[in-house]
């Protein structure tokens, strides 16, 4: 794990050293263009996020980076003057209420894991695309098998920020479209940090193929005794939660899901697993195992 | 240019005025009907805000067309209540055969005709009189408007065009060619040479101007 | 309101908007009662400039919704129907309270400070919570929705002066989405509004996850 995290970093270096990309330039190129744009672009834009069955959300995006990384802010444009504010230091909410902070977790980036995506998905790219006016490049991400979700992206040309994205099902239904209808740019931040390698010991876990547990925390906010833990194939983000809950509460739902975000609960004696993320259920339930075996 | 603020729409007898002429540039602009019938899918669809910005677009009109029934200013603003509520109320019927106005327009006529039966007074005799009415140019009713009404439409108007006249040359351009010459941005970009963004932003500009001299009047 | 909306708005006056961002400037209309006063104004002063009859300003739009409203409070008991606008909202909430029947409470957790591992939780409410009352953080499934009251697309009535109390799996939603930052276009990442009755969760079956 180690040696392919180095690996993968010079090459990261490499690709992000190349100073004016082009269209003709291969998907990884754009995939860490894209990588890039995420951690050191300045941008306000307006987002919507469709989440089907008529489920969608309206949200004012605004992201400077600073010293510690990029900062958000989501507004939600649902009446309700609701605001988050992302940062290296944790999540704050602020709306009409009263302000509350939540601690921080683990901040994570795709970056290395997203040279190895051709392993397990079929990464085709269209490089005269437009969305809101602005020239994009198509990338899609066809999963190779069936436990996990395809993935569109429309990756402008001129910022290689994302600026559509559809996430679908084996039957190639849109599960969840989310696209900028709004972009100002205000340029890229000085030089920005290289993200971690990584280095998490996976011993004992047992994940389909292709997906690396990338992060972990030994607290959850508010929750006494949880800890969780993150696991990504540089497409889809699974966060398995474990916690004991107190005396005669369970939780009875057996899962759900809103557009690409998918939830499943597994038990096992005491301990419970909340897992969550964007793949399919039955996935979900892959991980959790994982988790639970990794205990034992 | 010549631009005149004081043009005056030709009349055509029998028949509603249209909506603003259609726009035709490129593929995925669309015509400014279509804003009514996005707007009309979607009150159809159980969306009633949406039903408030059609009554936001057309309230002016609709109570100037009453008028012409009705003269008093507080009846006719009742009688339009009235017909945009029996437009709400149809809309789930409403195919989309005819412009949206067109069709809230007739809706209007029959509200100002039936509101005179009801109170014994007698609707005008030849439709196509009524129908003519809403076309005249500058045919109000001032003598039955009330003073107070009537100096704020006067100084609605003298603040539109003051400050319509007080922009700079090429957003007063933009404007007028987009309001009064009916042209798309487009054609107003190959008339002043000058990108399709630039010209967005000049009408843009020009109408925050005016919004912002006559916000106290409307607010007011 | 920014000027950037101002001229999309002044851009859908004119039919010189694409089919989606004008989409989704209508969905904002809904919400945005100083973009629909500016979206008034505007027809006004296109009435005036082409001379078209009119002229005077009118608030019609207010009267004629509120006299809707005024119907459907009389008609409802009668017809036992619910209005079309109100049913994506219910259909939300029934599906939530499917997905969430029997739910679980954590007791508070103790130790609200940065001292385990390098979580911390620092609430700051604005008005200042009686000693023995749990803070703004709430952390129990059980309470979803409590201090929001929605109106169907409306603005909020908050009916609770405190900050609304955040369920423990609104924490974990938004734990998980804060763990990618900046990629927004990551599943899940959007934030949570406090709001999960607006959530349209849809029951999973079949996934054997409730194992004893």
């Amino acid at each position: 794990m180690r040696a392919l995290a180095c690996l993968l970093g010079l090459l990261l270096a490499a690709v992000a050293g190349a100073q004016s990309p082009s269209p003709a330039d291969g998907w990884r190129t754009w995939a860490l263009r894209m990588d890039k744009a995420q951690r050191s672009l300045n941008y306000d834009a307006t987002l919507v996020i469709d989440a089907g069955n008529g489920d969608w959300e309206l949200v004012e995006l605004s992201q400077r980076v600073g010293p510690g990384g990029p900062e958000q802010q989501w507004l939600g444009m649902n009446g309700a003057g609701r605001r988050q504010v992302r940062t290296a230091q944790g999540v704050s909410l602020l709306g009409p209420e009263g302000d509350q902070r939540i601690g921080q977790g683990p901040q994570l980036r795709a970056g290395p894991l997203l040279a190895d995506l051709d392993k397990y998905y079929r990464v085709d790219i269209d490089p005269r695309d437009r969305v809101a006016g602005r020239r994009a490049l198509r990338m899609s991400l066809q999963p190779l098998s069936a436990d996990r979700y395809g993935l569109r992206l429309w990756i402008d040309a001129d910022t290689g920020l994302p600026l559509r994205s559809e996430r679908i099902d084996v039957d190639q239904q849109i599960l969840e479209r989310r696209m900028v209808t709004r972009l100002v740019v205000h340029g890229f931040a000085g030089a920005s940090a290289t993200p971690a390698p990584v280095v998490l010991d996976e011993t004992g876990w047992t994940l389909p193929g292709g997906f690396h547990l990338v992060g972990s925390a030994l607290t959850v906010p508010g929750i006494a005794g949880a800890r969780q833990w993150v696991i990504s194939d540089g497409v889809a983000w699974i966060s398995v939660y474990q916690m004991r809950l107190p005396q005669g509460v369970t939780i009875d739902s057996k899962g759900w899901r809103q557009g690409a975000l998918s939830q499943v609960t597994l038990r096992s004696g005491e301990d419970w697993f909340y897992v969550l993320g964007d793949l399919p259920p039955q996935t979900l339930v892959l991980m959790g195992e994982a988790a639970l075996a990794a205990g034992q | 240019m010549g631009l005149n603020l004081r043009w005056s729409a030709p009349t055509t007898r029998g028949t509603p005025p249209a909506p603003r002429p259609a726009a035709t540039v490129t593929g995925v602009v669309v015509e400014e009907a279509a804003i009514d019938a996005a707007l009309v899918e979607r009150v159809q669809a159980g969306d009633r805000l949406a039903f408030d910005l059609l009554v936001r677009k057309y309230q002016h009109r609709i109570v100037a067309l009453i008028q012409r029934f009705v003269p008093d200013w507080h009846e006719a603003q009742d009688v339009a209540q009235e017909a945009f509520i029996k437009a709400f109320r149809a809309l789930p019927n409403f195919r989309g055969d005819s412009a949206f106005y067109t069709w809230l327009y007739k809706i209007s006529v029959n509200t100002a005709k039936n509101f005179l039966v009801s109170q014994s007074r007698r609707p005008p005799m030849d439709d196509v009189l009524m129908d003519d009415a809403a076309n005249h140019a500058d045919g109000r009713m001032h003598e039955s408007a009330t003073p107070e009404n009537e100096f704020l439409r006067e100084e609605v108007e003298r603040t539109v065009l003051s400050a319509v006249a007080d922009l700079p040359e090429e957003i007063r351009t933009a404007l007028t060619l987009r309001e009064i010459d009916g042209l798309s941005y487009e054609e107003i970009a190959q008339i002043m040479n000058c990108p399709i963004g630039t010209v967005r932003s000049r009408i843009f500009r020009g109408r925050d101007a005016v919004d912002r001299r006559i916000r106290p009047l409307v607010e007011g | 309101m920014s000027e950037d909306i101002r001229e999309q708005l002044s851009a859908l006056m004119d039919g010189e908007l694409g089919r989606d961002e004008r989409a989704f400037l209508l969905r904002r209309l809904e919400h945005d009662a100083e973009l629909r006063s500016l979206w008034s104004s505007m027809h006004l002063m296109r009435d005036v400039i082409t001379h078209r009859p009119g002229g005077a300003p009118l608030n019609l739009a207010d009267r004629v919704m509120q006299s809707l409203a005024e119907e459907d409070r009389q008609i409802a008991p009668l017809s036992k129907s619910t209005s079309r606008s109100w049913r994506p909202w219910l259909g939300a909430a029934l599906a939530a309270s499917v997905a969430m029947v029997a739910v679980f409470a954590v007791a508070p957790d103790a130790s609200f400070d940065s001292s385990a591992g390098y979580t911390e939780v620092t609430p700051a409410p604005r008005a200042a919570l009686p000693l023995g009352v749990p803070g703004p953080i709430a952390p129990s499934l059980s309470n979803l929705g409590v201090g929001v009251q929605p109106v169907a697309g409306e603005r909020s009535t908050i009916i609770s002066g405190v900050p609304t109390p955040i369920t423990a799996e609104q924490m974990l939603l938004m734990r998980h989405g804060q763990m990618v930052d900046g990629a927004w276009w990551v599943g899940g990442t959007q934030p949570v509004y406090a709001r999960p009755d607006q959530r349209l969760l849809l029951p999973v079956s079949a996934t054997g996850s409730d194992r004893p």
